[in-house]
């Protein structure tokens, strides 16, 4: 297998002839260290693979957090055309949308003194988590189709958030184009009972403070203006709902590439073109999952500001917990992008990646139109996590994404056998971290040593001007799922 | 000491197994274990009932993963846990099995959640001695 050329520091090309069959080079984003541990594990390979999807244009990509998932890696990006190029499910991911989402407060972080044991309390009762948690919200049957069309929306008419959230929010927290007839009963019977709820694995709800500001002008657009200030981050997606739609279309999918005489190197990478009965079936139904994520933080950041309202006695609105952004970074969208000079339709598939929009772009709410699109990169529950705005380079090398997040770097199995959860728990509350989980053991695979220092990504992806950094915060307590 | 059917093995981001059969039916069934080892650590107590699973994919291979996407939708969904199958057929890409099942109690913990079994290349391979496939199962 030949090896990747250096462009720069920060960049590493994939030649063609890395592997015969595929279409476009591919691009990955890592500083030289980095490298070391990604050439660990079998994801160079997948970002080869995905570069033989037809109608791919530029470039396979690899952001830094990249590591090992099946098909694409994750931390992969791939934009095919419309007119005659494939979506893949297995470009998305299982956990459709899943995303994070940033409230800031007015409070600093003494005002947390005495009061955070209760607080984390609070959030851990307030939003439901952990291994298959069913949610609060009840949704009648009657209403199943109005939450699957309108997302966040959806949950801002019922009396959970405001009109000002869904300007802070990708896409307004609805995806148009959402069939919910696309979606079977059986995803319908995995997702509906988990409205409203948190999930298992890495999802979290995270209280933190800001340590560090790097653009003044670019925080005080968001509404971060001093060191210390506390945030919630909150890391969920569309739960069972959109598990069971990918497997329902990786079903269908592979079948497609039989009957489209599609030729690939690995069958998670099943695809239809994105104008077939197939293809836009999938694309329907992955956008009701995908309004069901945003629908489902849109509840849960409403019981996060239900809790820091009963600890602190005042309304969310007297604590200034507006919301700065929510993301998705497990998503394939239809965007309009300049291909050799040409504006062409395409479908930007984004697995554990993040859109990046620069300045003026027109998906931006008049919040953001002059700053860029903030980016929200969450790390591990013990280091820290990034706040970030969308460049114009980004826009014209990586269709408008950068990274997600840091990155697995050990197993699970591994993780555990490194360290036990109730050691992982003990260390960090002696850092003052306090953590809330149903699942001490679990703790172990989502230590900090299972995970790459997001600040090594974040200084690749902030150096080769895929998006810049604004802010960092620190945990200073978990809820985890 | 009874070997398990199969072995964990390594993976960045999710969890994989290798599982092996003397046959296809065996080798379902081995792989059936190998979810439920991940998934409950609890004796299997609860009401029994059967129910009747029929898989049409386009391969074996397919068939292992539709197979235990099928087992997972009955284990977080309807919450039932199967530990006996009876086959009426077999092959070519098909199954239809009689799961007899154990429904968890409201407060069995499981585990993980895990999401899906996925397909890869190179998922099923066969030998003198049977069947070997390496599941990875996204959680």
């Amino acid at each position: 297998m030949a090896s990747l050329r250096k462009v720069d520091n920060f960049r590493w090309e994939m030649p063609l002839y890395y592997k015969p069959g595929m279409r476009v080079p591919g691009m990955v984003y890592a500083s030289e260290r980095m490298l070391d541990s990604i050439l660990q594990d079998e994801s160079l390979d997948q970002v080869a693979n995905v570069a033989f999807l037809p109608g791919i244009v530029g470039r396979s990509m690899a952001m830094p957090d990249i590591h090992w998932g099946y098909g694409f890696p994750i931390g992969g990006v791939a934009a095919t055309r419309v007119s005659d190029g494939v979506v893949s499910p297995g470009g998305v991911g299982y956990d459709i949308n899943c995303g994070v989402r940033l409230l800031r407060t007015d409070l600093v972080r003494e005002d947390l003194h005495g009061r955070l044991p209760a607080l984390m309390e609070r959030l851990f009762r307030n939003v439901p988590s952990g291994v298959g948690s069913q949610g609060r919200l009840k949704v009648a049957k009657g209403d199943i189709a109005g939450l699957l069309t309108e997302g966040a929306r959806w949950a801002v008419r019922h009396g959970f958030g405001t009109s000002e959230d869904l300007e802070a929010t990708e896409d307004g927290g609805e995806l148009g184009g959402a069939d919910p007839d696309a979606v079977s009963d059986r995803a319908m019977m995995r997702g509906l009972p988990q409205a409203g709820s948190l999930g298992s694995g890495n999802h979290f709800v995270e209280v933190q403070a800001i340590t560090d500001i790097y653009d003044a002008a670019a925080a005080s657009t968001m509404g971060i203006t001093c060191v210390g200030q506390v945030l919630v981050l909150i890391h969920t997606g569309s739960r069972g709902l959109g598990h069971q739609v990918c497997t329902d279309y990786l079903k269908t999918m592979g079948r497609a590439v039989l009957k489209y005489g599609i030729a690939l190197p690995d069958r998670q990478l099943a695809c239809a073109p994105v104008e077939s009965n197939e293809g836009r079936q999938y694309l329907a139904a992955m956008r009701c999952a995908a309004n069901f994520a945003w629908c489902n933080r849109q509840h849960v950041a409403h019981w996060v500001r239900d809790a820091f309202q009963e600890v602190f006695g005042r309304s969310w609105e007297m604590l200034g917990m507006q919301q700065v952004y929510d993301v998705a970074h497990n998503i394939a969208k239809i965007e309009m992008h300049v291909v050799n000079g040409t504006a062409v339709s395409l479908c930007v598939h984004r697995k554990g990646a993040t859109r990046a929009f620069p300045p003026g772009h027109g998906a931006l709410c008049a919040r953001y139109a002059a700053m860029g699109q903030p980016v929200l990169i969450p790390g591990d529950m013990g280091r820290y996590s990034y706040i970030a705005v969308g460049t114009a380079r980004a826009m014209d090398e990586t269709f408008g994404s950068t990274c997600h997040g840091a990155g697995r770097l050990l197993s699970r199995n591994a993780a555990r056998s490194a360290t036990r959860g109730g050691d992982v728990e003990q260390e960090l509350r002696q850092r003052g971290i306090i953590v809330r989980t149903d699942d001490v053991p679990a703790l172990a695979e989502e230590s900090s040593q299972a995970y790459k220092d997001v600040a090594d990504v974040v200084n690749v992806v902030h150096g080769a001007g895929l998006c810049r950094k604004v802010a960092r915060a620190e945990p200073l307590g978990v809820v985890k799922g | 000491m009874q070997t398990r059917p199969f072995r964990v093995v390594g993976h960045t981001a999710d969890i994989a197994v290798v599982v092996s059969g003397d046959s296809l039916k065996q080798l379902l069934e081995n792989a059936a274990l190998a979810l439920y080892y991940l998934t409950i650590d609890k004796p299997l107590v609860g009401s029994i009932e059967t129910r009747r699973v029929e898989i049409d994919s386009i391969d074996d291979a397919a068939l292992l993963i539709d197979w235990l996407n099928e087992l997972i939708y009955l284990l977080f969904v309807d919450r039932l846990a199967c530990w006996d199958f009876e086959f009426d057929d077999i092959g070519d890409g098909g199954a239809v099995a009689h799961c007899h099942a154990a429904r968890l109690s409201p407060d069995t913990r499981l585990k993980r959640e895990i999401k899906a079994a996925t397909y890869h290349t190179n998922l099923l391979s066969y030998s003198d001695g049977g069947l070997v496939a390496r599941v990875v199962f996204d959680v």
